[in-house]
């Protein structure tokens, strides 16, 4: 049985449901779980669902349905204990970490006081969880990256990072959907598109999935590239194993 | 057959293409955008019979230069941005005609924000259902982008044609666009980051619109907020019209093209009925909020939406009337007289 959520107003036509105010990993399956039970559930004036790290905030039209009367169905969902989640995907973004790529691997690799491959290994060794999606349309914000390859922002961002450039910040590591500024230390970059508003769904990952990073060559890199360009590549998706 | 289409002579000082908003992909990071003022972009497309969701020029101190190719049904509603077709001025809101060749121009004027329908509306792609520019991913509206010199910008087919043209009478809309009149909120969602004594000196207060202010916030300067304790929050989600108080204490308003998500606390929100009104202060202007209750605010919004069906019927009542307007020459000064027989039933 979940422990109840607090429910708070943001506007006339915003409701927060907050399971907690720290990022725990309890919290952001309660979200997915209250989001995909309100998916199926089509509640109507139900406009958008926004899940994020502690809460998911939802969209209504108040002339259809009003703030109590939308509680107390999110409060019926939730106390559904027998629903079940369906099971989590990894998808695997191919990296390349050669240094045209990654400008800031080594200096990554000098604070950690390790090799260029160490933190390669070790970048590439985990599944990450996906968070939320959030400060661009398509960048992931991703928990579970070593601490030993933890490393600061850039004193002064770049005022332009490319598209597909992965970066690590402190104890954070993401992936850049869009070229835009930005002062994450950049180790690699993917021939993946992590958005595309010209195909449905726009964007590659989604908020409660995992994705685990694959280093390739400079030629896979191309290759892959040039697949992408066509529309003929598709991104390897694999169901999370359960531990 | 004739062309559709407007040429773009001078581009004005941020002119896009927007709609009411990209709705239903904030899971992914989306921001909505849409036109600042979605109340003013409505009556805009009511005054040419387009559909409330038609896509407008939201135009920005100085709209465009725009020289009509064939024959259109245009409206203006929002701020006084100095419009003049033929260089005879335009009252800001109201619908005429323009004829093969007319100019349109913008001279600047007290307003901020004023938005320009056609009878058909921009015809620009649909993207991810929607036609509003965002301009941070090059998305949406013209080519992702404001307007250039040179641009020629297309109109699509027009569904229901409006016989009357003219003015709005202003005393329908100036609540619209009013910066007298405090601006609405509801307290939260983290309003609880600071004591009673600290939201009462939100209310009270003047607060002065920044330079730095742009159709993804506004900020504000005044006397800071000093929060409780903590100065952020894990991320959660954020709602157009949220106002978040950073550590410096100084608030923001989160407006069309807010971010989805977002790490301040956010003291209030905007009510949407009120949602449009921050595109009509300029850097230097007063804004002041006042609280309402979440019952107030209902209420609020469904007398907007009489308000809107009101101008709705008052046009359909000019529909149903004729009118003449008169070119007077007098001292070769230029007059505009028109005469409107009114229905029979008023």
């Amino acid at each position: 049985m979940m422990r109840l959520p607090r429910f708070l107003m943001q506007g006339d036509r915003g409701m927060v449901i907050e399971f907690g105010q720290e990022i725990h990993h309890q919290y952001v399956e309660q979200v997915r779980l209250l989001m995909v039970a309100l998916e199926e559930a089509r509640i109507s004036g139900v406009e958008e669902l926004i899940p994020t790290y502690r809460s998911l905030l939802v969209r209504y039209q108040p002339l259809r349905i009003d703030f109590y009367e939308l509680q107390e169905k999110v409060e019926l969902l939730l106390q559904e204990t027998n629903r079940v989640l369906a099971p989590a995907f990894v998808t695997d973004i191919p990296v390349c970490y050669d240094e045209e790529f990654g400008p800031d691997l080594m200096d990554v690799a000098n604070h950690a006081k390790c090799t260029a491959e160490e933190v390669i290994q070790i970048h590439t060794s985990a599944d990450y969880l996906i968070y939320m999606l959030g400060f661009t349309p398509g960048f992931p914000y991703l928990g579970g990256l070593s601490e030993k390859i933890a490393c600061p922002r850039l004193s002064k961002p770049r005022t332009a990072v490319p598209a597909g450039s992965v970066g690590i910040a402190e104890t954070q590591t993401g992936i850049y959907p869009l070229l835009s500024p930005g002062g994450w230390r950049i180790i690699g970059k993917t021939p993946l598109r992590l958005f595309d508003p010209q195909i449905e769904p726009p964007v590659l990952l989604r908020a409660g999935d995992y994705l685990r990073f694959v280093p390739i060559s400079r030629e896979e890199y191309l290759e892959i590239s040039k697949q992408v360009e066509s529309g003929f590549y598709s991104a390897v998706r694999r169901p999370k194993e359960v531990q | 057959m004739a062309e559709s289409t407007f040429l773009v002579v001078q581009p004005g000082v941020l002119t896009t293409i927007q709609d009411l908003g990209r709705f239903g992909y904030g899971s992914i990071g989306m921001p909505a955008a849409g036109a600042m003022d979605p109340y003013a972009h409505q009556l805009a497309n009511l005054m040419v019979g387009n559909s409330l969701h038609e896509a407008t020029l939201e135009m920005t101190f100085i709209g465009p230069t725009l020289v009509s190719k064939g024959s259109h049904r245009i409206a203006l509603a929002g701020g006084d941005l100095g419009a003049e077709l033929n260089e005879i001025p335009l009252p800001s809101c109201g619908s005429w005609t323009m004829r093969e060749g007319d100019t349109l121009t913008f001279k600047g004027g007290s307003g901020v924000r004023s938005y320009l329908a056609v009878a058909g509306g921009w015809d620009v792609e649909t993207v991810l259902g929607s036609k509003s520019t965002y301009t941070r991913a090059k998305l949406g509206g013209y080519q992702g982008r404001p307007l250039k010199k040179e641009d020629s910008l297309n109109v699509g087919s027009i569904v229901t044609s409006l016989r009357w043209q003219g003015s709005l009478p202003m005393n329908l809309v100036d609540e619209f666009f009013s910066t007298e009149k405090p601006i609405r909120v509801l307290w939260g969602p983290q309003d609880d980051y600071f004591s009673e004594k600290e939201k009462a000196r939100f209310l009270e207060q003047s607060w002065t619109v920044n330079k730095d202010s742009d159709r993804m916030g506004y900020r504000l300067d005044g006397n800071p907020l000093i929060h409780l304790d903590k100065k952020e929050i894990i991320s959660d989600g954020v709602c157009q019209g949220a106002i978040q108080v950073p550590g410096h204490g100084q608030p923001i308003v989160l407006l069309a093209d807010a971010q989805t998500t977002g790490g301040y606390p956010k003291i209030a929100t905007i009510i949407s009925s009120d949602l449009g009104r921050p595109a009509h202060y300029k850097a230097g202007d007063f804004i002041q909020f006042q609280s309402v209750t979440y019952e107030e605010a209902i209420q609020i919004m469904k007398e907007r939406q009489q308000q809107i069906h009101f101008v709705q019927d008052w046009i359909q009542s000019r529909e149903r009337a004729t009118s003449h307007l008169w070119h007077i020459y007098i001292d070769s000064k230029h007059y505009r007289v028109r005469v409107d027989e009114k229905p029979e039933n008023q």
